[in-house]
């Protein structure tokens, strides 16, 4: 066997490369490209720390020297450098494809600025990795700043900031934008956690379950409590982060719910709800996560709070009929998918019932002071559907004031948002009929002029940015 | 507000041809987006003063088509895809720049999208100070009645120093002109460049289907000897 000094040697220069090749994807960043200021600071921090990680295993050698118990801790050291690299390497490389051609930019910088209302997130950041899977994510900000701040200590970097947050899109997403309203969900996941909300509901939920489930879960031994309660809590955070979408970006959330999920499967032919378990699964509630339509429920009802609803519910399209359905079905429709295995499903459900007020109090709670910007929409929705329907952006409208006199106006992102949204699900034919030769009857055709309403919505969110940032 | 006067006749759409002035294209701009003269020109930013006497300062968006070999060894119109595939998108965010090398080409687009209404035409100019670098933003400068979308530009480096490029500066000019005749609304909208927000590689045209239009009967294959039939019948059939 080679002596110890030269083995260590090897497995030092063996981790250096494995440092090397992750933050290779963004260290320095690809030139071709453009980033956002996030990314650029989570590429900055991310060459710092490989840098200092690199300083730290170049003068690693002199461990072999360290006597038995030194020498194991230095050893353990080299095992934590590893898994904490490996870590990273997961956002590191999908984050430098993520750059401003491959991302929703204008509508994260939107988010962000949302977000930035509310106490407490005035610094916040986001910088956007892609997903492999079709799933939108958000990267605990807790578990990364743990890794990272165990990292930073060992190889002398400066700390990660904890302002930054770290959100995944599909990687086929990148362009679009009315479904990139999902992000509003993982936003209200990074709150959740900021907030340690998770703290405030988990004694509600014991409660809830001891009423419902009595002996049952009282006498239950430790493991079974921690799981009946962890799958209320799951539920609960979940409908959190929903609510907490439809606090910060308004119905277009809902609407983009309902499409990603083909929940429009719900409706017969003559627009009626299909409950069925058997013949519309979604209606299950399972363990991870509570059912679509249980869901968009919740979400719709917070609407009706806010007065969305009455602006929303005469749409002329399949969406608002689901909505309406959803609203008038029974508590008891929803089944639990587990229930056969587990039998103590429907009581779970009780409990989630129980506990929704609070969930909604404390979504109130933590978007507290936040406009809905419902009043903008209500006077800004026709004007800004027949610029639409004009194919013009609608940044600077023109509209008559109420002495008849002709004032040019800028919507907020939200109102551009949820009015844009609208046109794109019950407009598109009007626009069409204004351009030669479109075929309502094809995909291809209706298909490019959806893009064509995501576009202007894009261009009029990049504009009325750039009209705030420019205000005297 | 002043509008172009009419020529004494009772036709609605019938005005003198001229250049709009500042107070015109004001007028114009309030508008509601109903009104078949209303113009559109956003985002029009508050801390500068874009209006001359008779035009309005453009800026330069943050879209680019950069041309590259095309994985053909040249444009061709008889290909699909060669014309987007010709090019490659690249975005610069306000405060970076694209670098454009001498003698080289590029698309962009203004930052501004412009709707025209019914009855006046627009021409893009280089702004003086930019030609001075020998930087030509437009070899198609003229807009039509109607138009809505941000501008293509052809922008081209014709001096001998790399130069850049950076989004949010002024870069042209454009002037509108009253027609003696106002475009028909109501008739449907073209739809090959409705609405871009970028700048849009050509949607080049099929020789067959071009040259049927004007009787010719065949044109050259670019991929082969062949001459070709633009009717779908094989013109060696005709010869024989």
């Amino acid at each position: 066997m080679k002596q110890l000094r030269v083995q260590l040697q090897r497995e030092v220069a063996s981790l250096y490369a494995f440092v090397e090749a992750i933050s290779r994807a963004c260290s320095p960043p690809p030139q071709a490209v453009s980033f956002s200021e996030s990314s650029s600071k989570f590429f900055d921090y991310i060459s710092h720390i490989a840098d200092q990680t690199k300083i730290h295993l170049q003068n690693f050698e002199n461990h072999a020297d360290d006597d038995a118990e030194d020498f194991v801790e230095a050893r353990t050291e080299l095992l934590t450098l590893r898994a904490t690299w490996r870590e990273l390497h997961q956002f590191i490389k999908p984050s430098a494809d993520a750059d401003t051609l491959n991302q929703p930019t204008a509508l994260i910088a939107a988010l962000v600025n949302r977000l930035r209302e509310l106490k407490g997130f005035e610094s916040t950041d986001f910088t956007i990795f892609h997903t492999d899977s079709f799933d939108y994510a958000q990267a605990n900000p807790s578990a990364i700043e743990s890794a990272v701040t165990q990292l930073a200590r060992i190889v002398d970097a400066r700390p990660f900031d904890r302002n930054l947050a770290l959100i995944g899109i599909p990687n086929s997403q990148g362009n679009a934008l009315f479904l990139n309203c999902l992000l509003a969900h993982e936003v209200g996941e990074y709150a959740y956690a900021k907030r340690g909300v998770e703290a405030s509901f988990a004694a509600e939920v014991t409660v809830a379950l001891e009423i419902h489930m009595k002996d049952e879960f009282k006498s239950a031994p430790s493991i079974k409590r921690s799981h009946l309660t962890k799958v209320v809590l799951q539920w609960a955070k979940e409908i959190f982060c929903d609510l907490f979408a439809v606090r910060l970006v308004g119905p277009c959330y809902s609407y983009a719910y309902v499409e990603l999920f083909d929940l429009l499967n719900l409706l017969s032919k003559d627009n009626a709800l299909i409950v069925d378990a058997k013949l519309n699964p979604s209606i299950l509630m399972y363990h991870f996560y509570p059912s679509h339509p249980f869901r968009v429920r919740a979400q719709v009802e917070l609407l009706r709070e806010e007065g969305w609803w009455d602006r929303i519910k005469d749409m002329d399209s399949r969406q608002s009929a689901l909505m309406r359905g959803l609203l008038e079905l029974k508590s008891d429709a929803f089944v639990e998918a587990e229930n056969e295995a587990g039998g103590e499903s429907t009581k779970l459900i009780e409990a989630l019932f129980d506990l929704m007020p609070v969930v909604r109090q404390e979504v109130v709670k933590s978007t507290e002071g936040i406009d809905p910007h419902l009043h903008e929409y209500n006077l800004l929705y026709e004007v800004i559907a027949e610029y639409l329907k004009h194919g013009v952006v609608p940044s600077t409208l023109s509209l008559k004031d109420s002495d008849s006199s002709l004032q040019q106006v800028h919507a907020s992102p939200i109102t551009l948002l949820n009015a844009s949204y609208r046109f794109y699900l019950e407009g598109v034919e009007e626009l069409m009929n204004r351009i030669q030769g479109q075929n309502l009857a094809s995909a291809e055709n209706r298909a490019a002029w959806m893009r064509k309403i995501e576009n202007w919505t894009t261009k009029a969110l990049e504009d009325v940015a750039l009209l705030q940032a420019s205000r005297p | 507000m002043s509008e172009a006067p009419k020529h004494g006749t009772d036709d609605p759409h019938h005005v003198t041809h001229s250049v709009l002035s500042r107070e015109t294209i004001k007028d114009r701009i309030r508008r509601p987006i109903s009104d078949p003269k209303s113009l559109v020109i956003t985002p029009l930013l508050p801390k500068a003063d874009v209006y001359d006497h008779d035009s309005i300062d453009l800026r330069l968006g943050s879209y680019f088509l950069i041309p590259q070999s095309p994985p053909a060894p040249f444009l061709d119109p008889t290909e699909e895809d060669s014309s987007r595939l010709s090019h490659l998108k690249v975005h610069k965010p306000i405060g970076s720049y694209l670098v454009i090398p001498a003698h080289q080409t590029v698309l962009g687009a203004t930052l501004e999208f412009i709707k025209l209404p019914h009855d006046v035409s627009g021409q893009i100019l280089t702004k003086s100070s930019v030609a001075r670098t020998f930087l030509l933003i437009e070899t198609a400068p003229w807009v039509h009645p109607l138009y809505r979308g941000c501008l293509t530009l052809e922008i081209a480096n014709v001096s001998n120093t790399p130069q850049l490029l950076y989004p949010g500066f002024y870069i042209g000019q454009l002037i509108l002109i009253a027609n003696d005749r106002a475009a028909d609304e109501s008739q449907p909208l073209s739809g090959a460049y409705v609405g871009p927000i970028e700048p849009e590689s050509p949607a080049l045209k099929h020789p067959a289907e071009v040259l049927k239009e004007i009787g010719i009967s065949r044109y050259r294959d670019p991929h082969s000897v062949e001459w070709r039939s633009t009717t779908g019948v094989d013109p060696s059939d005709h010869d024989s």
